[in-house]
């Protein structure tokens, strides 16, 4: 093979079909020369083991598979036929071909039977319906709208239409009442009941009509309640099948599905929407199900095969060619992984593999791909192991005595099923199935009926026992080391293909992996022997390569290499073909992407179909581009319902097998639901019309889901697009209410023309029937729609048009009855008014009584709140004031003993006070005096100008300059030492200037004598000055430094550290004192303090703090006692004042402070 | 000199000054840190025609600066008589202190 490809693949993929070669390229006669040259022994499958020994199995299939061409498969097996019956055929569904056939002669029906041609790799829909029955001539009983509209429709389009129409409508409302009923044909129509009366023509589901019976005052639908129709819950409900493809289910699928529901047995129903496929069951095992599907596909094949001849089979080797499955081989070994537990598979790589060409007519070319290497095995069960199969064989054949001695039990989950096992039930299974159930019929639902649950049981074991069996049967098969000996025998070198069994043989494979891998889901909530399981693992990748037509990797093993076991052997870097994946990724992959009906037999030519059928659609049409080679396809197919991939079968309907969703929630009843369904169970016994029992059974499955779920706009939008609501809703809504009113009125005019014949005697009691549901119906839409609680409006409907079911009394109007009628005990009541008048006076006077006590009491209670709440604020006042109390007691003893220990008192009255307006007047004066005019002269004879006054001191935000600091602290330590009546030369209180500080910085204590000595600090009179006040001006902050010779204490006060010092000033402050006391310098008797001053917190006030502080220094007062920070703008006119004033003297005195 | 003066002995001074036969001008240097200014005035001068004079010749306001002797302010109205001031002292100036915060 020189233009082999040999790109390996390593996806697990086993449909290689895209990787072929574009089918046009390709001569049909490559087929046959691959079949003549490529098999030394040409067999056909109609020869394999098996197939005649079964006389049971498809007649109809026979031929084609004898007339198929065997292209590039020249190994498959072929056994003696006889030596092995119970093996094959395996026990898929199987039925007798002529079974159908004899329907279609009994029945006389046309077949209406989607057909998939599997013609290069794309799928053809021929949907084929029958002529059209003849229109039923509109019957005298039907309105002239009525007709005229559905003449414009055409009468299929109508009926369906109109009754798609009116389901939305009942879904959009959630109306409890039934959809109307669909009949098995005319004549069950005619003599049923309704206004309206749909029934299915002849035998296709396309063929629905609708006739009117304006006689019949039924309207179809008599409630207001909110449900979902029980057809309509499973069509809505099944999102996976109705929403996957984003678009909506066929029609037909709708349809046939509220047929089904309707009708009592669903088998009848199926096999009356599709009598020539569905027949009854005879073989309990088989589904009835999977019986149509064969006997469908029996059917297209016999028939395709019989018409086609020659050319058809040229055709049929192309594409057998293109759509072998062989374009890789697989071959896998598993191991297990010891860290983890999980099993490993280890798979051979898949290597693509090109066409056979004419160089190359043989596909075993290829050397480099490892499968050289492979050998036949010489027992089948040495991978798996016998007592493996065998335990595992055992298991299943268990399973299946359980399941028919009914050893089992059923719940609602596993949890339920371990909580209520009994003993000697089979625990096992019992989960198995109800797994098996979940997985393929969906989960019991709450609001499933008992018969839906039981049937989905049912449905569920059947299919489960069938898979046993089929499962033992193909371990039994497969396993068999005569079947392994003879094709060893057959076949010396080892074939790349291997062919075993037949179509059904490889089918029922895919069923058994599939089923295998099911019961190896089951791992996670049964504890499985690890040891089983990878025996389950192993054979599942059996069952996958017998589907595929691969080599069983069981029948095989790796050659061993003779030195790679010996030794200090180096392991080559070859090409390795292994590949590991985890066991929880196998899965059986289908050989094509359908499944439906085999893959082998192919389809009958669309030449068959005659020039008026139905429509011919390529299906998949997101899938795979059309056909380039379909010549004669039709243009464009317009709608399709494209099926599922996993829909098995077109006439099943994807909406039968739902999972009922979790927010459909369970039944709740109220009573007054409870009563209607007693009410309408005895009218449905006494009367026992068809409609009081569909009255029935719409009572019986109310419920109702809440108001928010049909707000959703996310659901509305939903059924919107599933169901074209508001196109029905717009083209059929008035239609409807037109009709509608069209019967009432009739109705009204036949009592008119009644009450012109004979009078109704007035005593006759009229009661409206069946009552319940036409009385609830107009309460319930009266509730519902608070606006239209007088009228009877419509209310507006969810899509905007004018609902058509909500307009109509079922009744004649009330005002119109000479007998009223009364809806309600209210209404009752309220007509009777004499009745009334008799209490009316004592109910008043009741309700006064009552209003008065009411009162009475209102205000006692009030009362009582009100005096316990003031009592409760009282305490709260009493307890702040004693907390208020003792904190300030506390504050006063601190500063107590602050005192005591500064020798700082509170002042007897406030430190800064207003200043009279005289002064301010002065002051403002200074500060717009002529600038050069000396204003004052400070006591150091500092002259001070307009400057220091406009400029440094007045502003609010002003830095204060050394003329005022220095000024004022010299008055203090003046007004000081005159109210002490010390003179100048002895004082009480020093003050020195600011520039005295960075002397002493600068030339240290023996700099500054002089300025001592003009302050009058002496050794000599040292103990008895009170204080000495230096202003400090450091880096643009003035700070006042202390020192209190009698009080042996110096301190330094900065305003920003709300009056705490600096340690260096007092250091500095320590060694002044030790130098001008000499020798009389104690150090024990010394202390640096700090004293408690008002913060500053602003940036230019700590000039205004330094003189303030120094007052309260030298006045002997605690500064935070003192003054507070916002009262500084003051004190800057103070200062101003006293500056002025030349001291503190006059208005300014600080005596009785 | 300071120590002179400071050793509790002003009476030479005093004495020299009120004494007719002591030298009646002073020598007195001036400086601000940058630049040194000698004066040579009359004991009995008053200091503000030194310190306007100096004021005026470095181009500053008489208002913001602030003359120091030994530490001492000195007024305008101050003379070397009445600071004690002898022959070669020396009058520091100072920028104007100002402080806020």
């Amino acid at each position: 093979m020189p233009n082999q490809v040999s790109t390996p693949r390593t996806t697990r993929n086993s449909r290689g079909l895209r990787q072929s070669p574009e089918p046009s390229s390709k001569p049909a006669g490559i087929s046959k020369r691959r079949r003549i040259s490529g098999s030394p022994t040409p067999t056909t499958n109609a020869q394999f083991l098996g197939q005649s020994s079964q006389p049971a199995q498809a007649p109809a299939l026979q031929p084609i598979q004898e007339e198929e061409p065997h292209a590039g498969t020249p190994t498959s097996v072929a056994p003696p036929a006889a030596t092995r019956p119970q093996v094959f055929p395996p026990p898929i569904a199987l039925l007798p071909a002529a079974r159908p056939a004899a329907n279609h002669a009994t029945t006389n029906s046309p077949p209406w039977t989607p057909v998939r041609l599997q013609i290069r790799y794309r799928n053809r829909y021929i949907e084929r319906t029958p002529p059209p029955p003849p229109t039923p001539k509109s019957p005298g009983c039907e309105t002239r709208r009525f007709r005229q509209r559905r003449d414009k429709e055409g009468d299929e389009k109508f009926a369906r239409e109109l009754y798609q129409a009116i389901r939305n409508d009942h879904h959009m409302r959630s109306c409890w009442c039934g959809l109307p009923m669909i009949y098995n044909s005319r004549e069950e129509a005619e003599a049923g009941s309704g206004h309206l009366r749909f029934y299915v023509e002849g035998f296709g589901p396309k063929t629905l009509r609708v006739i009117q019976k304006k006689d019949d005052l039924r309207w179809h639908c008599i409630c207001g309640n909110l449900e979902y129709p029980a057809a309509y819950k499973n069509l809505i409900n099944d999102n996976t099948s109705v929403n996957a493809n984003g678009k909506r289910p066929a029609e037909d699928s709708e349809i046939d599905l509220i047929a089904q529901n309707q009708g009592t047995d669903s088998a009848e129903s199926v096999e009356r929407v599709l009598p020539g496929l569905a027949e009854p069951v005879v073989n309990e095992e088989e589904s009835p199900l999977a019986q149509s599907m064969w006997a469908q596909a029996r059917d297209i094949v016999s028939r395709a095969v019989a018409t086609m001849g020659g050319s058809a089979l040229s055709i049929l080797g192309k594409i057998r060619q293109q759509l072998r499955g062989d374009a890789y081989e697989t071959i896998d070994t598993r191991r297990q992984d010891a860290q983890n537990g999980t099993i490993i598979v280890k798979r051979v790589k898949r290597q693509a593999r090109g066409p056979p060409t004419k160089d190359s007519p043989s596909d075993q070319a290829s050397d480099d791909d490892g499968f050289e290497n492979l050998m036949w095995t010489d027992n089948p069960t040495k991978r798996i192991g016998l007592e493996q199969i065998q335990c595992i064989a055992q298991e299943f054949a268990n399973q299946l005595k359980s399941i028919e001695t009914g050893n089992l039990i059923g719940g609602a989950s596993v949890a339920a099923i371990q909580l209520q096992i009994q003993p000697g039930q089979d625990l096992g299974t019992s989960i198995a199935i109800h797994k098996y159930q979940e997985q393929e019929y969906g989960p019991m639902m709450p609001g499933e009926s008992d018969r839906a649950k039981a049937d989905k049981l049912v449905k569920a074991l059947k299919s489960y026992s069938k898979c046993l069996n089929m499962s033992i049967d193909f371990m039994r098969v497969v396993y068999d080391p005569a079947l392994f000996h003879e094709l060893k025998e057959k076949h010396k070198t080892l074939p790349r293909r291997l062919e075993l069994g037949g179509v059904e043989f490889r089918q029922g494979a895919k069923t058994v992996g599939e089923f295998l891998c099911f019961i190896q889901s089951l791992k996670s909530v049964c504890a499985m022997e690890p040891v089983l399981l990878e025996a389950i693992c192993k054979m599942i990748v059996d069952a996958n390569a017998i589907h595929k037509k691969e080599m069983v990797p069981s029948f095989v093993e790796l050659k061993l290499n003779p030195i790679e076991g010996m030794p200090g052997f180096f392991p080559e870097d070859k090409k390795s073909i292994l590949e590991e994946l985890s066991a929880d990724e196998l899965n059986i992959q289908p050989l094509y992407d359908f499944r439906y009906p085999s893959p082998e037999p192919s389809d009958k030519d669309e030449s068959e179909d005659q020039p008026g059928d139905y429509r011919l659609v390529s299906k998949p049409k997101g899938i795979l581009k059309p056909s380039r080679e379909w010549v004669d396809a039709p243009a464009s197919p317009k709608y399709v319902p494209t099926p599922q991939k996993k829909r098995k079968i077109a006439f099943h309907s994807p909406v039968s097998n739902f999972t009922a969703p979790s927010h459909i929630p369970a039944r709740v009843m109220t009573p007054y639901e409870a009563e209607r369904l007693r009410c309408t169970k005895l009218l449905a016994e006494v009367l026992g019309d068809e409609h009081s029992k569909r009255l029935f059974e719409a009572a019986q499955t109310v419920s109702r889901p809440t108001i928010e779920d049909q707000l959703n706009p996310e659901i509305v939008r939903r059924d919107e697009r599933e169901m074209g609501l508001a196109y029905h809703a717009r083209k059929y809504g008035s239609f409807l209410e037109d009709l509608q009113t069209d019967m009432v009125e009739r109705e009204e005019e036949k009592e008119e023309r009644k009450k012109l014949r004979f009078k109704p005697s007035p005593i006759a009691v009229r009661i409206p029937l069946p009552p319940l549901p036409s009385d609830s119906t107009q309460r319930r839409r009266r509730d519902r729609t608070p606006e239209s609680s007088d009228t009877d409006s419509p209310p507006p409907s969810p899509f905007g048009a004018k609902n058509p079911f909500l307009t109509r009394p079922p009744e004649p109007k009330p005002k119109r009855k000479t007998e009223p009628v009364y809806a309600s005990l209210e209404e009752f009541f309220a007509t009777d008014q004499e009745g009334l008048l008799l209490s009316r006076e004592r109910i008043d006077q009741v309700e006064i009584y009552r209003q008065i006590r009411d009162e009475f009491e209102a205000g006692l209670r009030r009362q009582v709140e009100e005096k316990r709440q003031r009592e409760i604020e009282e305490e709260e006042r009493r307890k702040q004031e004693e907390r208020r109390k003792e904190e300030e007691a506390r504050r006063r003893k601190e500063a107590d003993e602050l005192a005591v220990l500064t020798g700082l008192r509170r002042p007897n009255r406030s430190l800064i006070t207003r200043i009279s307006d005289e002064w301010d007047s002065k002051v403002r004066n200074a500060a717009n005096a002529n600038p050069s005019t000396e204003l004052v002269k400070t006591l150091e004879g500092q002259p001070l100008t307009r400057r220091d006054f406009e400029e440094k001191l007045l502003p609010p935000t002003a830095w204060l300059n050394d003329n005022v600091i220095i000024g004022s602290i010299l008055y203090i330590s003046d007004y000081v030492n005159n109210a002490k009546g010390a003179s100048n030369q002895e004082p009480k209180c020093a003050a020195l200037t600011s520039y005295f500080w960075p002397r002493l910085l600068s030339h240290g204590p023996s700099g500054c004598g002089r300025l001592l000595r003009r302050a009058s600090v002496r050794k000599a009179n040292f103990f008895d000055l009170e204080s000495i006040l230096i202003p400090i001006c450091d880096n643009a902050h003035w700070t006042l430094a202390v020192i209190r010779p009698q009080k042996r204490q110096v301190a330094h006060l900065d305003s920003l550290r709300a009056g705490r010092g600096h340690d260096d000033v007092k250091a500095k402050l320590l060694e002044l004192v030790r130098f001008i006391l000499e020798d009389q310098f104690v150090e024990s008797e010394w202390s640096a303090l700090d004293f408690e001053a008002p913060r500053q917190t602003n940036g230019w006030d700590c000039g205004v703090f330094t003189i303030t502080n120094a007052m309260c220094i030298a006045l002997g007062l605690n500064p935070t006692q003192s003054y507070t920070e916002n009262q500084l703008l003051l004190q800057r006119r103070r200062i101003a004042a006293v500056l002025l004033n030349e001291g503190f003297k006059g208005e300014f005195s600080l005596d009785g402070l | 000199m300071a120590d002179h003066a400071e050793n509790g002995s002003p009476g030479q001074p005093g004495v020299g000054a009120d004494a007719p036969g002591a030298p009646e001008h002073l020598n007195i240097k001036v400086t601000d840190n940058n630049n040194e200014v000698f004066f040579k005035i009359k004991r009995s001068t008053k200091l503000e025609k030194l310190m306007t004079a100096f004021c005026e010749r470095q181009g500053k306001s008489l208002n913001s600066v602030r003359f120091l002797f030994e530490g001492q302010r000195v007024q305008p109205g101050d003379t070397p008589d009445t600071l004690e001031m002898q022959d070669g002292d020396t009058l520091e100036v100072h920028q104007e202190q100002v402080g806020g915060c």
